[in-house]
């Protein structure tokens, strides 16, 4: 950015963040290069594309990606973009491909990304073309976690490991958890909101204090009698919630630590008989042999990785959901989602998860659109030079100290509901922006403790 | 071929229908459905044979109703909290391209309909999406009307224009 420095615009410490940073293009600019070119982009899942040859498409920032294994069973990633002229070289969402020609002139790609064939080489360019250059540009980090795979644009950044953090602790428990690995349901719901993709984002790192209100209309349903296994039906238990946020501006709201979930999901097998039950008390006991504190904390249950890839996961036996909030625009975003089970799940467990997916968090469902209307709506009020000059208050739970006596269980926890997760969200894209490189601790100064 | 009778009470069914949705009438819209009914939308995805792209069971959908889950979204609707329909949009529903059929396997008297489908939807004040594709349902006899025993809706959008408060 020019003139504009990140830390001006935003005061995590004081709870005040700019409106500037919801609309702003030169800002948005800059995010593109700062955060969506350096950091690790959720690309896919490697349930969705097993066998050599299979691809998938994303975007990472706005520019669009191919995901590809070839056919030594290596999965790579490539701008999905000839190099001749440009031209998008895969324009189906996913399928199985030896090769793509380009529609354009006609270069054409093998699935490890080489360069195979170009029209005229022999006499236009005269053998001289060097097909080892220009084969498709290619993603320069790709890992996978688990099974999600991650891509950086930064040929320097560090390890996907690092870059998790203390969020591979809880990874490792819907990872862990999940019996045969965690498999996507072939097919994602796709659609636009006129928003920033921050307030999505920022939605999932830690906002549990908008449920009550935004989703009031849901919480009042039969959920119990139309959807038996979702924890919904539970919220009029008196739960003892956290907010946890991680180095790195990861953050996941709703954890019980004393093992109040994997209860839940016991009651809820007992109903529904046997198979279930040994189900949920496998899942669990996986969990133990990982630690007593992640058998504890058993989901994770909703959150944010930085930047833009949200997860769902409140429970053995209902759907993990995946979203990524694809900037388009300072005031437009699409959100990518995907819904996925345990691939040795009961096939009742299955068929519940699918169905669940689409009647909550979703594109239809009876919780994401009135996010919808929040995220547009917010942004669009943010347009205006006076809107702008005011700040957005993030001071719920400010100067409150954090949770201790969870001596197990890594991040910064927070008592629930709070802001403490979000703040941390946006001093790391402040990091990421003014520095151009991501420094790690989000906090300055030795805070203040008390008991859990 | 459908005789013109069967063919113009069809469409005035539907007609109505519509009408009921983009009047906000959803507990008398509720009604036509049998108690059996599915209500299914289908993802679409761009891929290389036309007849893919309609994904199908295996895939996620972004509907998969049965009557009491269409219940609850009415339900919620009428809530005041439900900020997404609160204020309500303005709807305009446009049907055509009706094919009536004798149905595949049903009972006698039982039809299967298939309509083209534009549905806009104009928002507080500059929000305005158009949805656009197909629907088929199964009609049911009843009491000298029809009851709609599934109703499947195939949109022609891989990435639709906003997530979904309404009914098509």
């Amino acid at each position: 950015m020019s003139d504009i420095r990140a830390r001006d615009l935003v005061r995590a410490d004081e709870g005040l963040i700019s409106r500037r940073i919801f609309f702003d293009p030169e800002i948005y600019r800059a995010e593109l290069e700062n955060i969506f070119a350096k950091s690790w982009l959720y690309l896919a899942h490697e349930s969705q594309i097993p066998n050599p040859g299979d691809y998938t498409t994303n975007y990472m920032g706005e520019d669009p990606v191919l995901i590809w294994r070839g056919m030594d069973g290596k999965v790579r990633a490539f701008l999905n973009s000839c190099r001749h002229r440009g031209m998008r070289v895969c324009r189906t969402d996913a399928g199985n491909a030896r090769q793509f020609a380009c529609p354009f002139h006609g270069w054409t790609y093998g699935n490890s990304g080489e360069l195979k064939t170009v029209p005229n080489f022999e006499d236009g360019y005269f053998g001289e073309l060097d097909k080892e250059k220009w084969g498709l540009h290619a993603v320069p980090k790709l890992t996978s976690y688990g099974g999600f795979i991650f891509g950086n644009w930064d040929a320097d950044a560090e390890s996907l490991d690092d870059y998790l953090g203390d969020l591979r602790w809880y990874l490792d428990i819907l990872i862990e958890r999940s019996l045969g690995g965690v498999e996507v349901i072939p097919g994602q719901q796709r659609y636009s909101i006129d928003g920033n993709w921050k307030i999505a984002a920022e939605n999932f790192v830690g906002d549990s204090y908008h449920l009550a209100h935004s989703h009031g209309s849901a919480y009042g349903l039969p959920i119990r009698q139309i959807n038996p296994t979702n924890p919904m039906v539970f919220r009029d238990r008196k739960l003892e919630y956290y907010d946890i946020a991680m180095e790195g501006g990861h953050g996941f709201t709703q954890f019980t630590l004393s093992g109040e979930r994997v209860e839940i999901d016991r009651m809820l097998a007992a109903e529904m008989g046997p198979e279930i039950v040994e189900y949920v008390e496998e899942c669990h006991a996986r969990l133990e042999k990982l630690s007593e504190a992640q058998a504890k904390v058993y989901a994770l249950p909703f959150g944010n990785v930085f930047p833009n890839f949200s997860i769902n996961d409140f429970s053995a036996l209902s759907p993990i959901g995946l979203y990524l909030w694809t900037p388009k625009g300072p005031g437009s975003l699409e959100v990518w989602q995907w819904a996925a089970t345990d691939r040795d799940a009961p096939q009742v467990i299955k068929d519940i998860a699918r169905i669940d997916f689409t009647r909550f968090q979703s594109t239809a469902g009876i919780v994401g659109p009135d996010d919808t209307e929040n995220f547009e709506q917010v942004t669009q009020s943010t347009a205006g030079v006076v809107g702008q000059r005011l700040d957005f208050n993030y001071q719920l739970t400010l100067e409150r100290e954090l949770v201790e006596g969870f001596d197990d269980v890594p991040g910064y926890i927070s008592t629930y509901v709070s802001e403490e997760n979000q703040r941390l969200f946006y001093k790391h894209w402040v990091k990421l922006m003014d520095d151009g490189e991501g420094a790690r601790q989000a906090y300055d100064k030795p805070r203040l403790a008390v008991q859990g | 071929m459908t005789s013109p009778d069967l063919q113009y009470k069809v469409e005035q069914f539907l007609y109505r229908e519509v009408r009921m949705l983009a009047e906000g009438r959803y507990e008398e819209w509720l009604d036509l459905f049998s108690e059996d009914t599915r209500y299914l939308m289908p993802i679409r995805e761009t891929t290389a044979t036309r007849e893919d792209s309609e994904r199908g069971e295996e895939f996620i959908p972004h509907i998969d109703d049965d009557k009491d889950f269409m219940r609850a979204r009415v339900q919620r609707l009428r809530h005041h909290l439900a900020h997404a329909e609160h204020p309500p949009s303005r709807l305009r529903y446009f049907i055509s391209n009706i094919e009536v059929d004798d149905a595949e396997g049903g009972a006698a008297g039982d039809l299967d309909v298939r309509c083209n489908l534009m549905v806009y939807q104009s928002r507080l004040e500059r929000t305005e999406k158009t949805f656009v594709g197909r629907r088929e349902d199964r009609l049911r006899q009843e009491n000298g009307s029809y009851q709609i025993a599934s109703r499947k809706v195939v949109l022609d959008q891989s990435l639709l224009p906003r997530s979904i408060t309404i009914f098509f």
